[in-house]
């Protein structure tokens, strides 16, 4: 009965973990956005669950995963590319409420484009790996401990990019003080069309990965939303540090909040939520920066 | 004097929606001028110079730099063909070191030659590894300064470039600007009459939008005589 | 005030013409155009007046919907009561939600108010199974009684009564945007929330109340619409319509006083017409949105109210120019 308990626990938590990556590849995307053009994109469900579609269209076609992986990334760069020039370019100078409204309809139009396409019944996608580790008795699927890895693995390249090219040096230096980066001669509008197709591409990676996890359907997005916000706000928007920390808290509550009573699975990130920002308003690693 | 214009601004007009801030400014900056621009706070002096760099759109007007006209372009194109602006904030990117902000201002005009900057600036290569957020006012002004300075331009617009800085740090200021118009020329904006009348080789008045005179004299440039403009 | 008075009879004479003329359009569609404009009245006072992005507004329409559902299917048949219990179920969740909300800035708000949103819906469907039948919903039509005075459970007279509120939330809105302090406060928290605190306002109190009123109106207007479609059930608080709300509010002009009933009209319209060629309406909801947005996000009663403003400023400046020539 304990050994039992203790198997539950532990593929609790690996679930929690492969959840927090998800997360934090789709969050990483809107805490960008936010950090250096002020926007709140809401538009990256639609590039996530557009990404999970391409996945699962490529990948029944050709059978291959990882062709389907790289087929529904670049996709969404040019969906994105597109979106940005045409449209999300317009209100960066405006109050964050426009680039909400704006990309939420964004959001609505694509999600309603996806049902035309694929239709309304969900789609499964094949777990590409298959075979199962084994932790400390228990028996873990191989493709959970694969998300981990790829999740810890564009953590490490994000920051490797922000600290460590001059495309992320000026990154974060945007996200300080947009105006200046311009005065110095640098052209800030492909900077932003650069981080905004980066963010989607992040997301539709993340849509791509939680594919096999569960049926690909058109409102997986909007499943998938506030669960997003939750991580996004619990860890302060625009940092990256903090949606990763708050990916991983929110990962274990959700798998093991589940595992003690099924609705705590949506319920206890909330609750955890309100608890942080009644703490701090800002959330974990928000700074005051972001009352701008 | 034989010196070609490097600036010259007509009829310039801005207004911030429907308050106008600016009324007909013309004037002009010949090679390697040390101008200054004095006035209230409120006078307009910042709006000229973010007009001047592209960072605010004008009314009317023309701003005619190096016989192009910069009106209607990119704030960043107007930065690489080396007319750049330098912030009264004394804002550096606080997250970035000193070497990141330089390298930023390489990146962009694609002048990698720092020893210019360290030239100038010899404390900054002391100070290579640390964060915009522990540098103190001074160092930050240099900084501002020295990776201006980066692609070789032809004019500086420097907005109160004393405001906060300690008056020994003043001293400093004055003779690296001199220093510096040996290669581009210098426009200050500022109500710091000692530093103006140590500076400057001809000084602008201006007063609500517009410009009201004109001091070419040095021996009233040096007694502050135009302090009643203020 | 006599042109207000003017629009005013003039929507008031249209409505209860349209109210005799059965045959002109289904009721149905009116009634449902009425109570969405009360729904959206609040989300766009929100947006226009507060500058608080709500995407959470089904949660709140919930709340009203399930007061009423809930009292209706309970304890009691009257539909009177039942609307009046939405509303206070609705205000006093609002007072409660509102004091964690309100605090927050805005880009932090409407993610939490989403969030809350889905979470509602949550509650709704699946916790609270047991008393909400979640999807199935609370099925109320042999509970109602025919009430006195209006008969809510007849189509006209439930369109006769939420258009009789309709006037009354838009009489109290309009002092609220016009004449009180309170609105130009709420003005002044969307403009500089800090300049407003220097002045000497707890703006925490005025953001608070106008949260609690704005999503009180729309409880009542989700407890009007459990007595129209006598039932409700988990889908009302879907966070999927959270949209329709923020696009009725825009498309009308955000912080206008017609702006909501425009809104609706044009919407459910759409909607109507849209959804008979076309399965799909998001795609159109979606168009809409960014339609508006980049057309200067002001709106279709926003745009007319500043370009009749331009004309009239036109009229008194070119007026004296006249005399003046007259004169000489």
């Amino acid at each position: 009965m304990i050994q039992m308990n203790i198997q539950l626990i532990i593929s609790a938590i690996v679930l929690g973990l492969s959840m927090s990556g998800v997360y934090f590849l789709l969050t990483v995307g809107l805490s960008l956005c936010y950090g250096l053009m002020r926007m709140i994109s809401l538009d990256q469900f639609f590039y996530y669950a557009l990404g999970a579609y391409m996945v699962y269209t490529i990948t029944s076609l050709t059978g291959s995963f990882l062709l389907g992986a790289l087929g529904a990334m670049l996709t969404t760069l040019v969906v994105a590319f597109v979106v940005e020039r045409l449209i999300n370019k317009r209100v960066y100078s405006k109050p964050v409420m426009f680039s909400m409204i704006l990309t939420f309809g964004v959001n609505l139009m694509g999600v309603g484009l996806i049902k035309y396409v694929w239709g309304l019944t969900p789609k499964p996608v094949a777990s590409p790996i298959g075979g199962s580790l084994n932790i400390l008795g228990t028996s873990v699927p191989g493709y959970r401990i694969f998300v981990i890895l790829l999740a810890v693995l564009v953590y490490l390249a994000v920051q490797y990019f922000l600290n460590k090219t001059i495309l992320g040096t000026a990154i974060r230096a945007g996200i300080d003080d947009a105006e200046k980066v311009k005065a110095l001669g640098i052209n800030i509008s492909r900077l932003f069309t650069v981080t905004f197709v980066l963010s989607s591409v992040l997301s539709a990676l993340a849509g791509v990965i939680h594919a096999p996890f569960v049926m690909v359907s058109p409102e997986m997005g909007m499943s998938i939303t506030a669960f997003a916000f939750m991580v996004v706000i619990i860890g302060g928007l625009g940092s990256i540090k903090g949606t990763m920390v708050s990916a991983l808290i929110v990962g274990q509550v959700v798998s093991l909040g589940a595992l003690i009573w099924a609705p705590l699975a949506e319920m206890a990130p909330f609750l955890v939520m309100i608890f942080i920002l009644l703490i701090k308003p800002t959330g974990l690693y928000g700074s005051k920066l972001m009352n701008r | 004097m034989g010196r070609p214009n490097i600036v010259e601004v007509k009829n310039l007009s801005a207004a911030y929606g429907q308050s106008k801030v600016l009324f007909d400014v013309s004037l002009k900056i010949k090679a390697n001028e040390r101008v200054s621009i004095v006035g209230r706070n409120g006078a307009g002096k910042t709006t000229l110079l973010k007009c001047m760099a592209s960072l605010l759109a004008p009314t009317n007007g023309s701003v005619v730099y190096d016989r192009t006209e910069l009106v209607g372009k990119q704030s960043y194109e107007v930065a690489r063909m080396g007319l750049k602006y330098i912030d009264q904030d004394k804002h550096v990117f606080l997250d970035l070191t000193v070497r990141e902000n330089l390298e930023l201002s390489s990146y962009a005009t694609g002048d990698y030659d720092w020893d210019k900057v360290f030239k100038h600036f010899p404390k900054l290569k002391i100070l290579i590894d640390r964060k915009g957020a522990y540098l103190s006012g001074g160092e930050r002004q240099m900084l501002m300064v020295g990776r201006a300075i980066l692609g070789d331009p032809k004019v500086l617009l420097i907005d109160e470039p004393t405001e906060g800085l300690a008056p020994s740090i003043v001293d400093d200021l004055v003779t690296t600007f001199h220093e510096l118009s040996k290669d581009c020329a210098i426009l200050t904006v500022g109500q710091n009459l000692s530093f103006v009348s140590r500076i400057a080789e001809r000084i602008y008045a201006m007063k609500e939008g517009k410009l009201v005179a004109e001091i070419t004299d040095a021996a009233e440039i040096k007694n502050s005589s135009y302090s009643h403009y203020l | 005030m006599k042109r207000f008075i003017n629009s005013w009879t003039g929507i008031f004479i249209v409505f209860i013409l349209l109210y005799f003329l059965k045959g002109f359009l289904p009721p149905a569609f009116l009634t449902e155009v009425v109570i969405f404009s009360i729904y959206a009245m609040g989300c766009s006072f929100l947006i226009g007046r507060l500058g608080l992005t709500s995407f959470g507004q089904p949660a709140f329409l919930a709340f009203g919907a399930y007061g009423a559902g809930v009292y209706l299917y309970y304890f009691g048949t009257n539909s009177y009561v039942a609307i009046l219990v939405g509303v206070l179920a609705s205000l006093v969740i609002n007072m409660l939600v509102g004091t964690f909300l309100v605090r927050l800035n805005s880009s932090y708000f409407t993610l939490c108010n989403q969030a809350f949103c889905v979470v509602t819906f949550f509650i709704f469907q699946k916790a609270l199974v047991k008393w909400t039948f979640g999807d199935n919903g609370l099925l109320l039509i042999s509970r109602m009684d025919p009430t006195p005075v209006i008969d809510l459970t007849s189509p006209r007279g439930i369109y006769l009564f939420s258009f009789i509120i309709a006037i009354l939330v838009w009489l109290f809105f309009n002092y609220l945007m016009k004449k009180s302090v309170f609105g130009a406060t709420c003005l002044c928290v969307k403009d500089n929330e800090e300049k407003l605190r220097f002045l000497g306002y707890k703006t925490f109190n005025i953001k608070w109340l106008a949260f609690v009123i704005a999503n009180t109106v729309a409880g009542l207007a989700g407890a009007l619409y459990t007595v129209y479609f006598c039932m409700v059930n988990a889908n009302i608080a879907n966070v999927s319509s959270a949209s329709e709300a923020v696009a009725i509010s825009m498309l009308g002009g955000a912080g206008t006083l017609f702006g909501p009933l425009v809104g609706s009209f044009i919407f459910i319209g759409l909607k109507d017409i849209v959804s008979r060629f076309i399965s799909h309406w998001e795609v159109l909801v979606g168009f809409l949105l960014i339609v508006v947005m980049l057309a200067g996000e002001k709106g279709i009663v926003g745009s007319l109210e500043s370009y009749l403003a331009k004309r009239k400023a036109k009229k008194s400046m070119m007026q004296p120019a006249l005399t003046k020539e007259g004169g000489l």
